[in-house]
């Protein structure tokens, strides 16, 4: 050996390169590593501390209400008290100044600015909801079915598919909506007995064309015809194209965790019930799901969670109305497209850009609530496993 | 068996009690392992036997868990968890060999020799020196002086297992620790460790933990008798010349223990 | 179960409600995952066939030739350019960052309640939404650091050299994105090396970092890979963070600047083209959306070549690296 150590003495010299080089590395380590750490927290503080200051649009005042509703001087048209339009001497509509609650969301609109969140959360819920109750179905179904049930040889096709799936970036998925989904939901609705049902069921057309729900009749007819038409400026995107879209990147996140979840239960409890004579489907669904039901919980949360923030597939297919309908066939505009698409225009430190920040730490927090309790969930069932159920 | 007793002792330890967080493992354990002899430690599963071994060379600390010890041991006289003591020259001094062979994914040659260069060794040819010597310390030079260069994982289980008491040897430690070495391994291997055990004795001290109380008796010289009692915390119920432990067993104990296996 | 138990014949031809069922039902299960394999499968074939054609026109021109006449004709060639150069930053970034503070989290932090607090931290920012990263690169990295960088170097808000989009703000936004994907592997792979392995090499008296260097840091390479590969290909691919924050409508120029007059390097102040956000001006924002359509398509397929490519050999690296954990 070319360097001994004394055979006597445990000590070593403090000031030895060895020692300081030991030393220096893991300072250097944790240097770093609270670097990183610190950019993860400046990203909670800064996002809520520019949330705050959005609280505080309209002239420094913190009001939160003005996010809710706002409450405008509204031009409306004067019906008589048999519910015609009233018209004066000429023929002309009269139209008398009314004080109406406004839910809109117009940041720039020129007289006032309106920062109603109501048709921005109906646009997410509008997306979010159906993708994610779509992409959960798929998601858990392809899961068990991958897990328990499929032989391996499909196993090694489907997998390796749905890991493609996972590895397509939002911005093609949202092309992809704009352009074959929404023509597929187009000739869809125009299939004459699907358009025959969404039309004349009652009840249900009231349900999804709103804005159509007077009497039935000719005007109706036109009027849902023109909303099947599907909303603004002759474009055929809407919410269920954009939920469409998005379910396609919420799938393999929930199958994914499902299948996690459920390869997380032992194979004990697959033995103890075939042993008893169950066939692979009784073991499945009478043994192995119940034992896994919170990772597939779980699954399902962190699939919404995924859903309400996607963002290129919204922006990019849902047509981006911000009206108050809750019909999946008409336009929407969701909070995270709302960003994408209006902090371009927004002069920073303006009303419009603290708005925005103010949507954007709401967002934050939602997901971030749901991330939570999806991690929560899945921690407890691991620490169930691991204990032995 | 050795004539000469008045060996001072390689570790003495007082008192020691060992704790994984605030669950203690062992209490109270006051031992002498005396230089250049085997010291055999015995005694039935979970008490602590491993436990007590692993703190002879402060491994434990690496495991990550919160461990604490009380009490004293000292090495050749040494308090070895004084405050500014080296860890990694005390483990120099005093290494150690696993339950199951751990060969790291190298070649043979720098396996053995990655514990000389950690201080310092460069030198091809001083490697070659030590690893050579190291390999025939373990008798297993003839076996593998072809292939030193092919990876250790390639190795029987036995051989692994040799391997990595050939590493231990390459830095020259004063004290071997031992913690099952054979518990993987077959009768035929065993045999080979243990004819290493007693030819490594000559010049160094070997503390070995063993389910094997056969294999206590063939290589041993000293023996420490552990066992539990309910409260799950190990204790040393007797310690002395393996000889007598196992002739005349002082403890009620330590008879049952071994007459119930050799019975 | 209900009647008394009586003989059942172990046999295949149990025609009973049972079995039919779970015929039909598992039938039901394999037709649902055929077809999304079959949706897949085509909606992949569309984009190749929609694309191909205008890709490989005049010997794959359009890989490397600027858009023309607006944004109607000509190439990606920009955009590829742009995208490679935002990840290499990108992984400059993240890479070093997120792998120190695993090797700091699992070798030195290890069971510390702080490392946990901080691993749970790392997980909830996987599921923050992208453009939640687009606001915070917008406020902190353009606004806050460009705009003092400026003050500090005397440059005015009118003109400045760093307070405005750029390359270098939008990787390092990215960089924040792709942070949790590089610590979580890079963990699952220093977590891999056996616990023996660490203690072999401590137990011969190595310190720890030597122990590090030496024993666990070779073994989780193809780990660490496979992280930053994945870690690439995301950054590639997100559209939401680079919003703002330094992607261009349409540029002539390369964000390039010349050092000694010949090498051409990344200019870190420029703004930049890049393919994801190509393919949405494309779709959404060109003056005749109909007219554009193959360049849409051919754009993207390009975008998903590359991802895909990356995610491949990711997967490839894993496999290997599974077996050899395994082993």
């Amino acid at each position: 050996m070319t360097q001994t150590t004394p055979t006597s003495g445990l000590r070593s010299d403090k000031s030895s390169l060895k020692y300081t080089q030991e030393k220096a590395i893991e300072n250097s380590l944790l240097a770093v590593s609270t670097l990183a750490v610190l950019s993860i927290a400046l990203i909670f503080l800064l996002l809520i501390y520019q949330g705050l200051q959005g609280l505080t649009v309209f002239g420094g005042e913190t009001d939160l209400s003005q996010y809710w509703s706002a409450t405008i001087e509204k031009q409306e048209l004067v019906r008589n008290p048999d519910g015609s339009i009233k018209t004066d001497a000429d023929g002309d509509f009269v139209y008398e100044a009314n004080t109406v609650t406004s839910y809109d969301w117009q940041p720039t609109s020129s007289d006032t600015k309106k920062f109603s969140l109501v048709p921005l959360m109906i646009g997410s819920a509008k997306v979010a909801i159906p993708a994610a109750i779509l992409a959960s179905m798929v998601g858990l179904l392809v899961a068990i079915y991958l897990s328990e049930l499929a032989p391996p040889q499909v196993r090694e096709v489907v997998k390796p598919a749905l890991e493609l799936l996972a590895g397509v970036p939002s911005v093609v998925l949202g092309f992809f909506a704009l352009v074959t989904i929404a023509a597929f939901v187009q000739w869809f609705v125009h299939i004459p007995w699907v358009f025959e049902f969404l039309t004349q069921t009652p009840g249900l057309n009231r349900l999804m064309f709103p804005s159509c729900s007077f009497e039935a009749g000719p005007l109706q007819q036109t009027c849902l015809e023109r909303a099947l038409k599907l909303g603004t400026q002759g474009t055929y995107l809407n919410t269920l194209v954009g939920a469409l879209g998005v379910a396609l990147v919420v799938i393999p996140i929930v199958a994914t965790i499902a299948e996690d979840a459920l390869r997380a239960v032992p194979n004990s409890i697959r033995d103890a019930s075939m042993a008893l004579g169950a066939s692979r489907w009784q073991t499945a669904f009478n043994a192995v799901l119940p034992a896994a039901v919170s990772g597939l919980a779980a699954a399902v949360i962190l699939g919404l969670g995924r859903a309400i923030g996607e963002t290129m597939v919204v922006l990019m297919a849902t047509g981006n109305a911000s009206i108050l309908s809750g019909n999946v066939l008409e336009s929407g505009r969701a909070i995270t497209a709302t960003i994408a698409a209006e902090l371009g225009e927004a002069v920073a430190g303006g009303d419009h850009y603290n708005a925005l920040f103010f949507i954007g730490a709401v967002l934050f927090v939602f997901t971030f609530a749901l991330n939570i309790m999806g991690e929560i969930i899945i921690n407890r069932a691991r620490q169930k496993v691991r204990e032995g159920v | 068996m050795r004539t000469e007793q008045k060996n001072r002792n390689a570790v003495n330890t007082q008192k020691v009690s060992f704790f994984y967080g605030p669950k203690r493992a062992i209490e109270d354990i006051s031992a002498e392992m005396p230089e250049r002899q085997v010291t055999a430690i015995i005694g039935p599963s979970g008490c602590g036997k491993s436990t007590f071994l692993k703190a002879l060379n402060r491994i434990s600390e690496t495991s990550g868990s919160s461990v604490r010890v009380e009490g004293k041991i000292f090495l050749f006289g040494e308090d070895i968890y004084a405050k500014d003591v080296d860890v990694t020259i005390l483990r120099k001094r005093v290494g150690m060999v696993f339950q199951r062979p751990n060969p790291f994914p190298m070649t043979i040659f720098d396996n053995i020799a990655y514990g000389p260069r950690l201080f310092g060794a460069k030198g091809k040819a001083d490697l070659e020196v030590i690893v050579e010597r190291a390999l025939r310390q373990s008798a297993l030079w003839d076996e593998v002086k072809d292939r030193l260069r092919s990876s250790a994982l390639g190795l029987s289980g036995g051989q692994q297992q040799r391997m990595c008491i050939a590493r231990s040897l390459a830095v020259e430690p004063e004290v071997l620790l031992m913690d099952e070495p054979c518990s993987a391994l077959d009768p035929i291997a065993t045999l080979k460790i243990e004819e290493l055990i007693l030819e490594l004795r000559k010049n160094l001290t070997v503390i070995i933990v063993t389910h094997n109380l056969q294999q206590a008796g063939r290589v041993s010289d000293y023996t420490l008798f552990f066992t539990t009692d309910e409260s799950r915390i190990g204790n040393l119920v007797e310690s002395g010349p393996t000889r007598e432990i196992f002739s005349s067993p002082k403890d009620k104990r330590t008879e049952d223990y071994i007459t119930g296996r050799f019975g | 179960m209900s009647e008394a138990v009586k003989y059942v014949p172990i046999s295949k031809e149990d025609l009973s409600y049972k079995s039919v069922r779970e015929t039909f039902l598992e039938g039901l299960l394999s037709g649902l995952s055929w077809l999304l394999v079959a949706f897949i499968v085509a909606f992949l074939g569309i984009i190749v066939v929609r694309g191909f054609p205008t890709v490989s026109a005049n010997g794959f021109e359009f890989l490397y030739t600027s858009p023309a006449k607006g944004l109607d004709e000509g190439g990606v060639g920009p955009a590829i350019f742009g995208t490679v150069a935002l990840v290499l930053l990108m992984t400059l970034f993240a890479l070093p960052i997120g792998v120190l503070t695993s090797v700091y989290l699992v070798e030195y932090a290890g069971g510390r309640q702080s490392s946990r607090i901080i691993r749970a931290a790392v997980n909830n920012l996987a599921g923050v939404p992208s453009i939640v990263f687009g606001l915070f690169g917008v406020a902190f990295f353009v606004l806050f650091l460009g705009r003092g960088l400026d003050g500090l170097l005397g440059y005015s808000t009118s003109d400045p050299l760093f307070g405005k989009p750029a390359i270098l703000w939008a990787a390092a936004t990215m960089a924040l994105l792709v942070l949790p994907i590089v610590i979580v592997n890079t963990e699952e792979a220093l977590l891999a090396v056996p616990v023996s392995l660490r203690q072999g090499s401590q137990a011969l008296g190595g310190t720890q970092w030597q122990t590090i260097s030496r024993v666990v840091l070779p073994q989780a390479v193809p780990g660490i890979l496979t992280g930053s590969i994945l870690s690439i290909s995301r950054g590639a691919g997100e559209v939401a963070p680079i919003l703002f924050t330094g992607a261009a409508f349409l540029l002539q120029d390369l964000p390039t600047t010349q050092v000694f007059g010949v090498v051409p390097f990344i200019d870190p102040t420029k703004q930049f083209m890049e393919l994801g956000y190509h393919i949405f001006i494309l779709a959404t924002q060109s003056s005749d959306v109909e007219k554009t359509r193959p360049a849409q398509y051919a754009a993207t397929l390009v975008l998903l070549v590359i991802t895909f490519s990356l995610n491949f050999a990711a997967i490839i690296l894993r496999a290997q690296f599974r077996k050899r954990a395994i082993r």
